[in-house]
Formats: C-alpha cells, sequence, structure tokens
C-alpha cells in the first residue's frame, strides 16, 4: 500500500473512558421515566468522572460527554465547562470539584437572561467578564417540562464571547449524545409498539426518517470527534506557533463551528422524527423523550448558532479561476482570525 | 483518530489538479454533452493509464500501482469534482474491477482487468428492466442455456448509461425461471456488438445519451461469460452495488460547485452566506461518512450499510446545494454548456440541473439507501 489513511479508531484511553462512562449512564441515570428536575447526587458523580477538568483534552472530553448524555443533561454541562474556563480565580473550579452546582451567563443583551439550572446552582459565573454573579440559586424559570433553569437580570449588554470554539465543540458533542439517546428510545418504541398487527419499526414510513436521523446522528460524532482531534492539536503545536498560524492549519475552530451547525440540523431533525415515531407517549415524562429534546432546545437555542455562521462566512475564500475552487469542504475556509 | 490526507495525498491531489487544469478544455462540463466531450474523455483517459492513475489502487498484478483506498479517495474527489472525465471508465476501476477479482475465473480477470488498466474496454450495467427498477429481482430478461453451454439472451433493459460507447455489458439476467425471486438469476460478461444488441437512445434533459434502451432478441454468448457461479448472479450483483455507491465522490463536485456559483453569483452571494455555510456543514458530514465508509472497507475488505449512509447524505448535500445554485443565479442555472452566456461555461447547469436531481435515483434509489441504513445500522426489521 502506497499511502497511508485516516484513522477512525479512538485510542485505547478514550475507549476505555467511553466504556466506563457508558457503564455509569446505564447504571445511575435514568433512561425513561424519571420527572426529578435535578439529582444533586448524579451531577456529584458526573464531576467527579472528571470530563469537565480543564486538564482533559479535547478528544477525551468529547467521547466522554456523548456517552454522559445518551440519557440526558444531569446539570449544566456546558454553563460548568464555560463557568471554568471564564473564572481566573479558580473559585468556580474548586466549588465544582466539592460537589456544588456551578453554572454560567453566556453573552447577551441587558434584561433578563436565561441561565441552565440556575435555580438549583450553588455558584453562577459571567462567561464574559469571568465574574462570579451569584453565589445562591436564582430565580426559576417556569416550564412545562421539570428543568431547573434561572433568571438573572444582566445590567448592560455583553455580546462577546471569548469561549466560541470551546461552546461550538463542547455543545455539539452534548447534543450528539442526546440525539444518541432520542434515537436509541425512538428505535426501542418502534420495535415494541404493534399497530395494524405489526411493528411500527416495520413500516418505511416510520423507518426512512430514522434512517435519516442515524445519517445525522452518526455523522455529527464524525465531526464532533474530529474537531476535538484538531483543537487538540492545535493546543498542542500554539507552544511554539501564534495561534493565527496554527487555526490556518488545524482549522480547530472552522471544523468546531461546522460541527456545531451539523448539531443544530440534528436537533431539529431528530427532535421532529423521534417526537413523530413516539406519538403522543413521546411528550410524556414517562417516556424519556422529552428530557433528551428539550436538552437539545435548550442547547440549540441559547448556543451561539449566529456566532457560528458569522464566523464561518468571514472565513471563507472566494476565487474566481475556474479550477481553482477545491473539493473539499475545509478548502472552502481560511481557518484565520478576522 | 485522525481524519486528514497524509502529506504524499496533498501531493497526489496537487498533481491531479494541475493534470485537469491542463487538459480539461474550458467547456469541460461531463461526457454527457456530445461526440466531443466523449472524445475528450477518451484522450484523458488514455493520459491517465499512461501515468498509471487510471487503476493506481490496483494490484499491481492487474495493472496497478498498489495504491491504497485512501489514494483512491483523492483520486475519486478530484475527478469527480472535475464533471468525471473518465466518463464510462470510472465503473471499471471502480466497480468491475473489484468485483471481478473477486468473482473472476482466472481467465476473466487475465483478460479484463488489463483492458480496464489501459482504459481500453469501455463497459455498461445491464440491471434496471421496464418492469424491474428498484425491485430488481423481479427482473424478466432471459439467458437460456444453449446446447453448446453458452446462453441464448432475451430481453429488455432499460436507462442504461454509457450502452452507445460501450464495448461490453455486465448483464444480470435469469437463468433459472423456475427458481424464487432472488434465486435463479446470473452475471454475464457480454460483447455490446454481439448480433441481436440494439441499442436506442432515450431522449432526456439530463444529457446526450445518457439513457438507453437495450434489446436482447436471440442474443448468443458462450458459457465463458457467465462470472461466478450459474444462478448465484444476485450475489455478484449485490457486491457491486455497494462498489458503485462508494465510488462516488459526489460531495467534491457538489462543494467545489458551490465555489464556482459563489463566484458566479458575486456580491449577490453576501447575502446567502448564512446558508450556504449551514449547508457546507452538512458537507463536511457527507465527506467523513464517506471516509467512515472508505475506512470499513479498508479494515474488512467489505462495504457495509455505511456506503449507503455514505451516498444518502451525498444525495442530501447534494439537492440542498443544487437549490441554492437555483436560487442565487435564477433560471440562469438552466443555460447549458456551448451557450456563450451560460454561467461558469455552463458547469452550474450540468450540476443542478442534470446531475442533482437524479442522485436519489442512482446506484439504488434514495429509499433503498435509508431502507438499508435502517435495516443493518439500526437493526429495524425488513419491511413489508
Amino acid at each position: 500500500m502506497k499511502g497511508e489513511g485516516m484513522r477512525f479508531d479512538l485510542p485505547d484511553t478514550a475507549e476505555q473512558l467511553r466504556s466506563e462512562v457508558a457503564r455509569w449512564v446505564d447504571r445511575r441515570v435514568p433512561a425513561r421515566g424519571s420527572t426529578a428536575a435535578f439529582s444533586p447526587d448524579i451531577w456529584r458523580e458526573f464531576v467527579h468522572i472528571g470530563l469537565l477538568d480543564p486538564s482533559v483534552d479535547e478528544l477525551h472530553r468529547c467521547v466522554g460527554l456523548v456517552e454522559a448524555c445518551r440519557h440526558g443533561m444531569c446539570g449544566p454541562v456546558l454553563e460548568a465547562r464555560l463557568g471554568l474556563l471564564a473564572d481566573p480565580s479558580g473559585t468556580a473550579e474548586r466549588e465544582l470539584a466539592d460537589g456544588r452546582v456551578v453554572t454560567s451567563v453566556a453573552p447577551s443583551p441587558a434584561g433578563a437572561t436565561l441561565v441552565g439550572w440556575g435555580s438549583v446552582a450553588d455558584l453562577v459565573v459571567d462567561q464574559p467578564s469571568g465574574a462570579i454573579v451569584s453565589r445562591e440559586p436564582l430565580p426559576a424559570v417556569r416550564m412545562a417540562q421539570p428543568m431547573p433553569h434561572g433568571w438573572y437580570r444582566r445590567g448592560a449588554a455583553a455580546t462577546a464571547d471569548p469561549f466560541d470554539r470551546e461552546r461550538w465543540l463542547t455543545g455539539a458533542a452534548i447534543i450528539a449524545g442526546l440525539a444518541q439517546g432520542a434515537l436509541a428510545l425512538a428505535v426501542q418504541h418502534t420495535a415494541d409498539r404493534r399497530q395494524f398487527g405489526r411493528q411500527l419499526a416495520s413500516f418505511q414510513a416510520v423507518q426512512f426518517p430514522l434512517a435519516e436521523c442515524k445519517i445525522l446522528v452518526d455523522g455529527l460524532y464524525l465531526m464532533v470527534l474530529d474537531a476535538a482531534d484538531r483543537a487538540d492539536r492545535g493546543t498542542q503545536d500554539r507552544v511554539t506557533q501564534d495561534r493565527v498560524t496554527q487555526d490556518r492549519v488545524t482549522q480547530d475552530r472552522v471544523t468546531s463551528a461546522l460541527a456545531w451547525l451539523a448539531a443544530v440540523r440534528c436537533a431539529e431533525a431528530t427532535t421532529r422524527a423521534c417526537h413523530q415515531a413516539f406519538g403522543a407517549l413521546g411528550f410524556c415524562l414517562e417516556a424519556g423523550l422529552v428530557q433528551l429534546t428539550w436538552g437539545m432546545a435548550w442547547l440549540r437555542l441559547t448556543s451561539a448558532t449566529p456566532a457560528a455562521r458569522s464566523y464561518l462566512a468571514a472565513h471563507r475564500q472566494r476565487q474566481d479561476h475556474r479550477s481553482a475552487p477545491g473539493c473539499l469542504v475545509l478548502e472552502a475556509f481560511d481557518g484565520n482570525d478576522p | 483518530m485522525h481524519l486528514d490526507f497524509s502529506p504524499q495525498q496533498h501531493d497526489l491531489r496537487r498533481e491531479l489538479r494541475e493534470f485537469l487544469d491542463v487538459n480539461l478544455s474550458a467547456s469541460w462540463v461531463g461526457v454527457w454533452q456530445g461526440p466531443e466531450a466523449q472524445a475528450q474523455s477518451d484522450r484523458v483517459v488514455s493520459l491517465m493509464a499512461d501515468r498509471g492513475w487510471l487503476t493506481y489502487c490496483w494490484p499491481e498484478e492487474y495493472g496497478g500501482s498498489g495504491g491504497s483506498i485512501w489514494d483512491q479517495q483523492v483520486i475519486q474527489e478530484e475527478l469527480f469534482a472535475h464533471h468525471e472525465p473518465r466518463g464510462s471508465q470510472y465503473m471499471g476501476v471502480n466497480w468491475l474491477g473489484p468485483v471481478l477479482m473477486q468473482f473472476g475465473s482466472e481467465e476473466q480477470r487475465a483478460r479484463f482487468l488489463p483492458e480496464i488498466s489501459r482504459g481500453a474496454a469501455y463497459w455498461c450495467q445491464l440491471f434496471s428492466e421496464p418492469e424491474a427498477g428498484s425491485d430488481l429481482a423481479s427482473l424478466r430478461t432471459a439467458a437460456t442455456r444453449a446446447a453448446d453451454g453458452g446462453f441464448v439472451i432475451n430481453g429488455d433493459k432499460v436507462w442504461t448509461s454509457y450502452a452507445n460507447s460501450a464495448t461490453h455489458g455486465f448483464l444480470l439476467a435469469r437463468t433459472d425461471p423456475q427458481a424464487e425471486k432472488h434465486r435463479g438469476l446470473s452475471v454475464l460478461l457480454i460483447e455490446m456488438d454481439t448480433p441481436g444488441i440494439e441499442i436506442r437512445e432515450i431522449p432526456s434533459t439530463i444529457g446526450w445519451h445518457r439513457l438507453h434502451s437495450v434489446r436482447f432478441t436471440d442474443v448468443r454468448v458462450p458459457a465463458s461469460c457467465l462470472l461466478g457461479t450459474l444462478h448465484h448472479g444476485w450475489d455478484v450483483a449485490m457486491a457491486a452495488l455497494p462498489y458503485e455507491r462508494v465510488g462516488n465522490a459526489r460531495y467534491a463536485r457538489t462543494t467545489r460547485m458551490l465555489a464556482v456559483a459563489d463566484a458566479v453569483a458575486g456580491d449577490q452571494a453576501g447575502a446567502a452566506d448564512d446558508r450556504v455555510v449551514d449547508t457546507l456543514a452538512l458537507g463536511r458530514m457527507a465527506e467523513l461518512l464517506n471516509y467512515r465508509a472508505a475506512a470499513v472497507r479498508e479494515s474488512t475488505g467489505l462495504v457495509g450499510w455505511e456506503a449507503s449512509a455514505a451516498f444518502a447524505a451525498n444525495a442530501l448535500y447534494e439537492q440542498e446545494s443544487a437549490a441554492l445554485i437555483e436560487r442565487d443565479v435564477g433560471f440562469m442555472a438552466y443555460v447549458a454548456s456551448g451557450d456563450p452566456n451560460a454561467p461558469a461555461d455552463g458547469e452550474l447547469e450540468s450540476f443542478a440541473v442534470r446531475q442533482a436531481p437524479t442522485v436519489t435515483i442512482q446506484a439504488g434509489s434514495y429509499q433503498v439507501q435509508l431502507s438499508i441504513v435502517g435495516q443493518r445500522g439500526l437493526g429495524l426489521p425488513r419491511a413489508t
């Protein structure tokens, strides 16, 4: 063989981590039937797995997060990750290590701002400034499904996002896990449920949308792993090279932004198809589906989709020469900072 | 986990681009534009064969250079992105060759594989029939055993691409009419100038001599035409189809066409950037799903359901991109190569009007791909 190829296999350590997290999820996080808004015990166990530890590389973190979120988010996974990055004092890291609930406020206009798991939080960090803005739970948001989000009133607008790449990549990994979980529930339901004397799953009208979800879910998972690997390579190489140069080489922000946009597409399609397959039962808490689809909605509707689009649009390269345009997606972007 | 091509593969890609830049005319938009396009394809194929690129990834014993699946991926991407200048030769390289290596006798391999490697043989696939499309196993074309051990073929094939230029045909026919649907089929490797074969173009909007019907009337072929085991042709055909799916780097052409469309639309494209980047995210997904299918093939030697997932993703990406092009370029997207006002010398027309609308009915319909993904990828039961 002349040319070595791409490698899709995970490092042994990542495979081991994936297996360990999968066992924990299957043992401790109910796949269905839970009506509890939040379990501090399960959150503490999740934190102690170490996926939010800043020293963990992105590939291991993402592999773990995908598994950890198959049965739903057990707490402010994305918000805690970004809060740790934002807080320069190390307070958030210490509080989290002590088993407390650390969440954070995303960049937003002035006024009432939604904060994930804010109503059960022990510590709230402002992402743009890194300031600790609350040491007690925030007022609860009223919602049809028990999600313990809270309200924070921002005085002045704060729209700059210092952690866009981390937000896109971590968010995409979580959605990959939630979407995998939703699809698994829907597949199981269509195998169990019989109508017209046969399994729902035997109808093509049921199979096709689920197969389309499988394509999107698998594709998103690959995009997450690819972006995580590039982020790790970028981090390693930036020791000796400036960020602009390295972004051009690894394209970690481009691939993270693309993964995020794919995650939004996947979340929308999976939510639609899985609820359709489940029927009315899908909207009942006992089925476990809404916990996953609402989790996806929380991420896709509150995270920075416009920022990802703007970043990618700003980095598209345009060439006029007939043969110049490349045929690979990453060739369409320069990867430089604006 | 490392999803980049190697530096050597980047070099190969660069070489290919330079080669295509030099050897394809500005008006080249694919082989289905007329006799001149076919002649241009023949020249490029000959030059590629001289460089050893035509079957670069085949084993050396069959005229290849021993390149890897990943080298082949680079070649497929660059050629497909430039409207597949190999024409029908891509079939010989991508799926006929591997199937002949898997099922062919020593004599068949010695005869056909070097011909393909030299670019001297043109093949067409004779599967679909008027009453057997997605339901391929219901085909009726009969190959009856003759007294001399050969076969006498009678029946009709349809939607056959490249039949006008083909020297050989890969024919799926019924050799045992008593057997149940998927049994009693055989693959025959026939010469297309055999008496009794009648080829007729079916005029269409998707290209000059793109579609044909092929009638067989008492066509006599020798026993040596049989590929694989008699009455077990379904296994051969099912081995061939996944190779066809995994060999089509359609996503590469789509990505290049989005860039071409961007250049054509110029300043107007600024407003479209939001949707374009969403579509490019889908394109990156299609790329990685295709690479996964290649990795599965590399590690197992087989083409699995992952090829169907990749092909379906290609289809979604291609049709979403074509819709974007229509939106940005308007009806000018329908102006074809040869018209002096055609955008990008007709490249956009070839892609958005001739190719993209048909992606969901090629190499098995989109629904067939979804059935394969659902049943083999998700474990859903066979639909009834």
